[in-house]
């Protein structure tokens, strides 16, 4: 399958000219975007320094795990809801740049990690 | 006051490790992005914090411990967020100094350390009567929700510093130009 023709009917969809028409939709994408950063950073950051024993030793890993996750996963949601209004105006720069691609290789195993 | 920033901008800009920075291919990127991993330090452990006095996380745990512990990588995360943001202000000082949306975060965040060190304050005194609760008192969940809206504030403003709608090269009202500290040289 030829990404770019995936990419280009993105930029030509209601939301694609949506996001090029108003800047400000776009902005607004980007600023959830990067607070569901925030929080998805945090949960991982959060069960990871609890995993290592870094911080929060006195209480349960379990705990902390599923706790985190409940944030993760809606965090997860945010970030990729945001994360294609974010694509839609520009995918074919997506599409073309190394860094994007490697960025979907590492999303892809994020999501897969989670999943298990 | 504008004059003198302006001033001020331009004197750092002057600077040759400004510009190197400025023109630099990879270490201007390497600064952004560590600012956005040190903002999700920073940010990640502090919303725990707060969803936790919200009653929103690990209710089963005392919120000052919760404090407490995160203390340490938030802080972490705070100072690496401060050093690598002032270098993303020392690579471009002119155009950000003059723009609008870096004054409205520059306010939201000195709005945000006050209302941090009053929640501070206002925890230590009180976080025994309450900690084992499932939310902190009526004050403190003030202050706890007035952080996460200054935080996103300061996220969303930090981003739209990329915009230049209100760029002091753009025809713009006399009220925008004055906010954003258009000079006229």
């Amino acid at each position: 399958m030829d990404l770019l023709v995936y990419f280009e009917w993105m930029e030509s969809s209601l939301l694609g000219s949506i996001g090029k028409t108003y800047g400000g939709v776009y902005a607004i994408a980007q600023s959830v975007h990067l607070m569901s950063l925030v929080v998805l950073g945090g949960a991982v950051i959060l069960t990871d320094l609890r995993l290592l024993n870094l911080t929060l030793k006195d209480i349960p890993s379990e705990t902390v795990v599923s706790e985190a996750h409940q944030w993760f996963k809606v965090a997860l949601v945010s970030i990729t809801v945001t994360g294609v209004l974010w694509q839609r105006r520009w995918p074919y720069v997506c599409t073309i740049t190394n860094s994007f691609g490697q960025r979907c290789s590492h999303y892809s195993w994020v999501s897969y990690l989670c999943s298990l | 006051m504008n004059q003198q920033l302006l001033h001020f901008a331009q004197w750092i800009e002057s600077l040759a490790w400004s510009r190197k920075l400025h023109e630099s291919y990879y270490m201007y990127n390497w600064i952004e992005s560590t600012h956005v991993l040190a903002i999700s330090l920073f940010l990640g452990m502090l919303f725990f914090i707060d969803f936790r006095m919200l009653g929103l996380t690990m209710t089963n745990v005392p919120a000052s411990r919760i404090a407490a512990r995160l203390h340490t990588p938030m802080m972490i995360g705070f100072a690496v967020m401060i050093v690598t943001g002032l270098l993303l202000y020392f690579a471009v000082p002119v155009r950000v100094t003059q723009s609008i949306w870096f004054r409205i975060k520059f306010v939201l965040l000195v709005v945000a350390g006050v209302n941090a060190w009053y929640f501070n304050r206002k925890m230590r005194e009180s976080a025994v009567h309450w900690e084992n609760q499932d939310r902190a008192p009526k004050p403190l969940r003030v202050s706890v929700s007035m952080s996460l809206m200054l935080w996103a504030g300061v996220i969303t403003t930090g981003r739209l510093i990329a915009y230049d709608w209100y760029d002091c090269y753009r025809v713009q009202s006399e009220f925008m130009a004055w906010a954003a500290g258009c000079l006229m040289e």
